[in-house]
């Protein structure tokens, strides 16, 4: 069973359309990279998850749960760290740790471990207000696992935090998906998402795009990257052979799978490549193909 | 409910506007306590229609003082809802708790609590006041105190109720306030014209306080203390039925 699903899900605000008609399962117990550029419906879809909106039509159920009818069993079972994390400027990082599991009816017993967890316990004491952007990301987490929820929702969790807070949030991340939670991770930006995604949903102007394992959505390799000596004379060399051919970095990038008659071309011509590996589209490429962007 | 009990206790708690609040009605009290019981005595001319008050109406009659002060449970009530709703705040509660009834109930019995606790501090203020400078002897009897507090609470109540449906509607604290402190001065106005006189809350305030000096002014009381009862209960009602339907039924 798919952990999170939606069924012709629309919704319009004013004379802009969110959703159309979006039909996607997000599946469980992995991390799921919900891909879209800015004003795709990513955030109106996590809304609809979570209750927040009412669609126009359409259902979405969690874990079996239509949110309609059931969404204080939803709620129990799913946590969200929204865009922007709402939390308590005026209290510290303990005190808003506290009103959320007040306002959750969990117990305080966590809240030392999960501070730990996120690397907050030196500034637990001090007030929100005083924290950086990656803090208050990382006590928005903490808050969000209070009622070690079965699903996690993160919206643009990468946003705004320099690369040191984005290794870190990557680790964690994945390290909660391994300990069977799933975890759905919202991100405009593809190459975050190639880092930490098992399965990948790419919506765009509020439709599905694709969905799948991300070795399905990116596909198989299309091309090798050869390190060779000379490589200026071993490109001509493949060109001769009817090859397209790069030179990047000094390296080749020859437009071709077939890595055995790249080898044989080459050593034909007296070249022994040092490496052939093959390359994969990454998710940009994917995405503005399939979208018909950038063309 | 229970926690969220608890939490609306700690987000109030800390912070500093609730402390402020209290030392500015504290500070209003004072004033109010010095035109109404001194200034009569020390200058009767300029004291006009205020007449001189002598213990011990001198103490219950800053019950009645206390009780105008709206501005406080309003301000209270717009700021604790209104800076969530204003926010990322409310949606990230409701994702903890979806039940915006539960929310709304949480907020009304812990800010009610605080506001009445607000009150009865500018009650003490006041029997101070009174016991310093007010002339003449004799308290009044503890019933007497008991009922009239009890009076309070339930007008604090009703302020608190206003106050969140504010907030809930307008989902922004300055113009909440606006239109909370407007609808108490507004109402306060149209208090003057029978056919809302009746429905008015702050006629039925000043009737149910027994605000005689108010009534003589403004020109007789028309309810008695159960019509004045059962008014504010029925404006505490509606306007807890605003918050709730706002809530709702915008999109958060």
């Amino acid at each position: 069973m798919p952990s999170i699903s939606l069924v012709d899900v629309a919704k319009r605000y004013g004379k802009t359309t969110a959703l159309d008609g979006l039909t996607v399962d997000f599946p469980s117990g992995s991390v799921v990279g919900f891909l879209g550029p800015n004003g795709a419906g990513k955030t109106t879809t996590f809304r609809c998850i979570l209750g927040l909106t009412r669609p126009d039509r359409g259902t979405v159920q969690v874990l079996g749960y239509d949110v309609a009818r059931h969404l204080v069993e939803v709620t129990r079972r799913v946590a969200a760290v929204l865009e922007d994390p709402g939390l308590y400027d005026t209290h510290s990082g303990v005190a808003n740790m506290l009103i959320a599991a007040d306002t959750l009816g969990e117990g305080h017993d966590r809240i030392e471990e999960l501070l730990e967890l996120v690397d907050l316990t030196a500034a637990a004491g001090r007030r929100v207000k005083g924290y950086s952007k990656g803090m208050r990301q990382r006590l928005a987490l903490a808050t969000a696992l209070l009622s070690d929820p079965e699903i996690l929702l993160l919206d643009e969790p990468l946003d705004g935090l320099d690369p040191a807070g984005q290794r870190a949030m990557k680790t964690k991340l994945v390290a909660l998906a391994r300990s069977g939670k799933t975890v759905v991770v919202s991100s405009h930006d593809l190459a975050d998402i190639e880092q930490l995604a098992d399965h990948v949903v790419m919506i765009h102007r509020g439709r599905l795009v694709a969905q799948g394992p991300l070795s399905e959505v990116v596909g198989p390799a299309r091309s090798l990257v050869v390190e060779v000596d000379r490589p200026s004379e071993a490109a001509e060399a493949l060109r001769a052979a009817g090859f397209g051919v790069e030179l990047a970095d000094g390296r080749l990038v020859v437009d071709t799978e077939d890595g055995t008659r790249v080898n044989r071309v080459l050593s034909e011509a007296g070249f022994h490549p040092s490496a052939l590996t093959p390359r994969r589209p990454g998710l940009e490429e994917v995405f503005l193909r399939l979208t018909g962007e950038g063309t | 409910m229970t926690g969220l009990l608890r939490a609306e206790v700690r987000k109030l708690a800390g912070r500093k506007l609730y402390w402020i609040l209290l030392a500015v009605l504290a500070g209003f009290v004072v004033v109010a306590a010095f035109f109404v019981l001194v200034f009569p005595r020390i200058a009767p001319a300029e004291a006009g229609p205020i007449p001189v008050i002598d213990k011990p109406d001198a103490y219950l009659v800053g019950v009645g003082q206390v009780a105008s002060q709206v501005w406080f449970p309003v301000i209270l009530a717009v700021v604790m809802l209104g800076t969530e709703t204003g926010s990322s705040l409310w949606a990230t509660n409701l994702t903890r708790e979806p039940r915006r009834g539960r929310h709304l109930a949480a907020k009304t019995g812990v800010l009610g609590l605080a506001a009445i606790a607000g009150a009865v501090l500018g009650v003490l203020v006041w029997t101070a006041a009174a016991a310093a400078w007010a002339s003449g002897s004799g308290t009044p009897e503890v019933g007497d105190w008991a009922d009239r507090v009890a009076k309070l609470g339930l007008i604090e109540l009703v302020w608190v109720s206003i106050g969140l449906a504010a907030a809930a509607g307008l989902r922004s604290v300055g113009p909440a306030v606006g239109v909370g402190l407007g609808f108490s001065f507004l109402d306060a106005v149209l208090a003057v014209w029978a056919p809302w006189r009746r429905w008015s809350p702050t006629w039925a305030t000043s009737s149910l306080m027994d605000g005689r000096r108010v009534s003589d002014i403004l020109g007789g009381g028309e309810m008695t203390a159960g019509e004045a009862a059962l008014v504010l209960v029925l404006w505490c009602v509606l306007a807890l039925v605003v918050a709730w339907a706002a809530l709702r039924f915008r999109e958060p």
